[in-house]
């Protein structure tokens, strides 16, 4: 059956435009919440310039906690608090939330780092000079880390946009989902390396529900985020499987 | 100016964790001099210092600078006394991502002075510390003589009466050490800065400061002015310590020579003679030798020069009899040196 490429180059636009507005927002949100998260993390350590215990075990665990669950457990498990935050579960913003929640402690940790980092001297300087906790924050810690901290959010959004791959899940759309779709309907590839590997189970274990409302799409509405209207509680099973694998 | 009564400062908790840092320091640094605090890695000198400005608490004892007892201070008054305290880093502590005028204007930023009163200050301290040229360049581009003339700056930036220098010159070559020294005592000179420097260099302590204390495991065990201290240490770790710059230990070959000569010759006897001052003008080996019937050998001996008084330290081997000897020990007593005798074991 020859490839019917129509629908080709609309819809790899459409996704990389999901993936961007996915990645973007998301990193901004994570910015905001993880660089405070790092810096709060640093002051308040045992002999930081704010120390409190509690609040550094506290924040610490939770942290940890966040950061072991598998992105794709995590999208599934904030389900009511997504729908709590925007409205809806399912779909590209919705992806956003757990996009969020999986990156800032992610940038809370990496910032964290480049903040210890910084010579314990530059902190002395500045306490000797009679600076304030916030100015050592923001006039000392901050500009001496930046440019670590550039480094760590770089890092951050690689992690990011593959995160948004799993986010697929949701049916948040986005360049990967657009590829597991047309390489496991169409391209038929052998499963060679592990990448493609994982996005092909994630394609199959997505197929019954999506599959299913492509075909019952019409022309126009093909695009990937209209694939899956609705998670189907069999769907969800299906991936809840596919993170145990 | 700067007043430690019985400071104690313990680390840890615990009996098997419990670490002495100070055990009981009282100081008292004048204003306007150059103190220095001398002792061994791990003796408490960067503790001490840092219990002037409280970047360590002491865990008892009573810490005053400028007749205010800092321990009693708020944090926010603490933050406004710290300003008048500057200090200086052996390994600088420069903010990289800063140009030479961004550091120097740090401490002024932080105070909310207006930018044009900044602009004006940090060129000022550059030309003082001589590094108008350099302002903005990074302290990458810079050697370590010029950052540290950068941290000078920066701690005098608030106008401080007191200048704390944490082993200032420790990472500097002998050259640059002396530039460096020679600008910590025109900050004296110029601007009336009391100055407490703690090191490990007797070479320091002997070319800029007036008083020394030896701090030797968390106890002040001497202190006195320098010279006192170079011409009478009254411990062994600051003989030591005076050893480092004058050495005035025997060469080994010289030592044997004199243990042979002693056995077989049991009318000599040898002396150290320390002179200095107005001594070290007069003849006064030439005169021994010409009023009492004995022969003077100088076998070892060094003459430096401290704060501007010359002083010099003699190993001499008298030979004659032993009245003789007497006398000419008597009469050199008389002159205002001090002499003496060397056991053959202490050579």
């Amino acid at each position: 059956m020859p490839f019917d490429w129509s629908w080709f180059w609309p819809e790899l636009w459409v996704s990389i435009e999901q993936t961007l507005y996915m990645v973007g927002v998301s990193l901004v949100f994570a910015i905001l919440i993880g660089i405070p998260l790092g810096v709060i993390l640093v002051v308040t350590r045992e002999g930081g310039i704010l120390e409190q215990k509690i609040v550094f075990t506290v924040l610490s665990t939770i942290i940890n906690i966040f950061r072991s669950i598998p992105f794709i457990i995590l999208v599934v498990a904030i389900i009511p608090f997504t729908r709590w935050v925007v409205g809806t579960a399912t779909g590209t913003t919705a992806a956003i939330v757990p996009l969020v929640l999986f990156t800032a402690p992610y940038i809370g940790r990496l910032v964290e780092n480049s903040l210890l980092e910084v010579d314990k001297g530059v902190i002395e300087v500045a306490q000797a000079m009679g600076a304030t906790p916030w100015q050592i924050i923001w006039r000392f810690l901050l500009p001496e880390a930046l440019g670590s901290i550039i480094m760590s959010l770089t890092i951050a959004t690689i992690g990011l946009i593959g995160a948004t791959a799993m986010a697929g899940a949701v049916g948040a759309g986005g360049s990967a989902t657009w590829r597991s779709l047309t390489v496991t309907s169409s391209f038929k590839p052998k499963c060679r390396s592990s990448p493609s590997c994982c996005w092909s189970f994630l394609s199959k274990s997505s197929k019954p529900s999506g599959i299913t409302s492509r075909k019952s799409c019409g022309e126009d509405d093909r695009t990937p985020c209209r694939l899956i209207r609705r998670p189907t509680k069999a769907y969800r099973v299906g991936f809840t499987g596919f993170s145990v694998l | 100016m700067i007043v430690f009564q019985d400071v104690r400062k313990v680390y840890g908790k615990g009996k098997a964790k419990r670490v002495e840092a100070l055990k009981g320091i009282n100081l008292h640094v004048k204003k306007g001099e150059i103190f220095g605090v001398i002792g061994f890695s791990g003796a408490g000198k960067s503790t001490l210092l840092r219990c002037v400005n409280l970047l360590e608490r002491p865990t008892s004892g009573k810490v005053i600078v400028d007749g205010v007892d800092l321990l009693s201070l708020s944090p926010k008054e603490l933050r406004k006394q710290r300003k008048k305290i500057g200090m200086i880093f052996q390994h600088f502590n420069l903010l990289h991502s800063k140009t030479v005028f961004g550091n120097v204007a740090m401490p002024l930023i932080i105070e909310g002075r207006p930018k044009h009163e900044i602009e004006k200050k940090v060129n000022q301290l550059l030309s003082f510390v001589g590094l108008e040229d350099k302002a903005n360049q990074y302290p990458e581009q810079l050697s370590g003589g010029q950052k540290q003339r950068v941290g000078i700056a920066r701690a005098l930036a608030t106008d401080p009466h007191i200048l704390l220098c944490d082993e200032a010159t420790s990472a500097l070559d002998p050259d640059t050490t002396r530039s460096v020294l020679n600008l910590l005592k025109k900050v004296r000179d110029e601007l009336g800065i009391t100055i407490l420097m703690i090191t490990h260099e007797m070479n320091v302590i002997r070319d800029a400061c007036d008083r020394v204390a030896v701090l030797e495991d968390g106890v002040i065990v001497e202190e006195d002015t320098v010279l006192n201290v170079f011409t009478e240490p009254k411990t062994e770790i600051a003989r030591n310590f005076v050893r480092t710059v004058l050495n005035d230990s025997v060469p080994p070959t010289v030592r044997e020579w004199i243990q042979r000569s002693r056995s077989e010759n049991s009318n000599r006897r040898l002396f150290r003679i320390i002179f200095k001052g107005a001594a070290t003008n007069e003849p006064l080996l030439s005169n021994t030798a010409k009023r009492f019937p004995v022969d003077l050998n100088i076998l070892h001996g060094t003459i430096t020069e401290m704060q501007g008084i010359p002083f010099g330290n003699l190993l001499v081997d008298v030979t004659g009899d032993r009245e003789a000897i007497e006398q000419a020990v008597q009469y050199m007593q008389s002159q205002e040196v001090i002499i003496k005798e060397v056991a053959d074991d202490a050579i």
